[in-house]
């Protein structure tokens, strides 16, 4: 298999010539950004595999309006994010999180947090990440795609700023509040924790 | 208890670290699906000039029927004043008059 990077601007004069060999390399190419974005934002009720497909349907079929200003990924990305973001602003209900939910290594992290000061050990980063998920589950979507973008993916305001359309001062706003909130909804999970 | 005030930061910190899930190639329905809409996409913008080619024509052949109808109403108006001016009448009677006397 040929394991050369895609020349994406040729795949794209090619995709639009009709060419469908194309079309297929340049899904291969932007898929593992797609599913890496509809992962992270993934709201609970939805198929990452409908997502996936609802973001690559409106990214096939605004191709056309693609001027190539900005990086095809870059592109991609704010179609990708906005349509998780309009999913996530579909699922009204959320189910309060009680200490129930959480498994054992959960609750057993959440207690470390209390009692440690330190970083957590990498072993607890997968139990880290679920009671993470959880928490987000309990926030409005703007607060949890801000958490997601800024914490868990590691992009800066800057970026989050071309992706969402949100100024620097709100991205920040909003991180802030959305942190408060995780803070006080793990303080509720550890006072359920004791007896 | 409580929890230290970076609590939250060290929790997000660790989750950051946690190994990403490993991504498989796109599923065979995802990539039929996809190019079928992609498929259509290009049909559409194919007959999109003809569409509007279309348009225009149906724009220009209505505007030319209703400056024809238009212009027939004005006309038929026309027509109908004409007979129903008084002199109109007098005229022709007194052409046919002059026609008609004019024998030796």
């Amino acid at each position: 298999m040929d394991e050369s990077p895609l020349d994406v601007g040729a795949c794209l004069a090619r995709v639009r010539g009709g060419d469908e060999d194309a079309a297929r390399q340049l899904l291969v190419h932007l898929h593992p950004l797609v599913v890496k974005i509809v992962r992270a934002h993934l709201p609970r009720r939805s198929s990452e595999e409908d997502l996936v497909q609802a973001v690559f349907a409106k990214v096939f079929t605004r191709l056309d309006q693609f001027r190539g200003q900005v990086p095809l990924e870059h592109w991609v990305s704010r179609i990708a994010v906005n349509t998780a973001y309009n999913e996530l602003n579909r699922e009204r209900v959320r189910p309060e999180l009680r200490h129930a939910d959480l498994s054992e290594e959960e609750s057993e992290i959440i207690q470390n947090l209390a009692q440690d000061t330190g970083e957590l050990p990498l072993d607890q980063a997968l139990g880290a990440r679920e009671i993470v998920e959880k928490l987000l589950s309990q926030l409005n979507p703007a607060d949890r795609l801000v958490i997601s973008l800024l914490h868990l993916e590691g992009r800066s305001i800057e970026e989050i700023h071309l992706q969402t359309g949100w100024s620097a001062t709100l991205v920040k706003v909003r991180a802030f509040r959305a942190r408060q909130k995780m803070k006080k909804h793990l303080h509720q999970l550890l006072r359920e924790h004791k007896p | 208890m409580s929890l230290p005030p970076d609590s939250v930061d060290r929790l997000l910190r660790g989750a950051a670290k946690s190994p990403p899930r490993p991504i498989e190639g796109p599923s065979f329905a995802l990539e039929t699906r996809t190019l079928q809409t992609w498929r259509r996409a290009v049909a559409g913008a194919d007959t999109q000039p003809l569409l509007q080619l279309w348009r225009a024509g149906l724009a220009t052949a209505f505007a030319v029927a209703a400056v024809a109808v238009t212009a027939s109403a004005y006309a038929g108006r026309q027509a109908d004043q004409e007979s129903t001016d008084p002199y109109t009448g007098v005229a022709q009677e007194l052409t046919v008059a002059i026609n008609t006397n004019w024998q030796p």
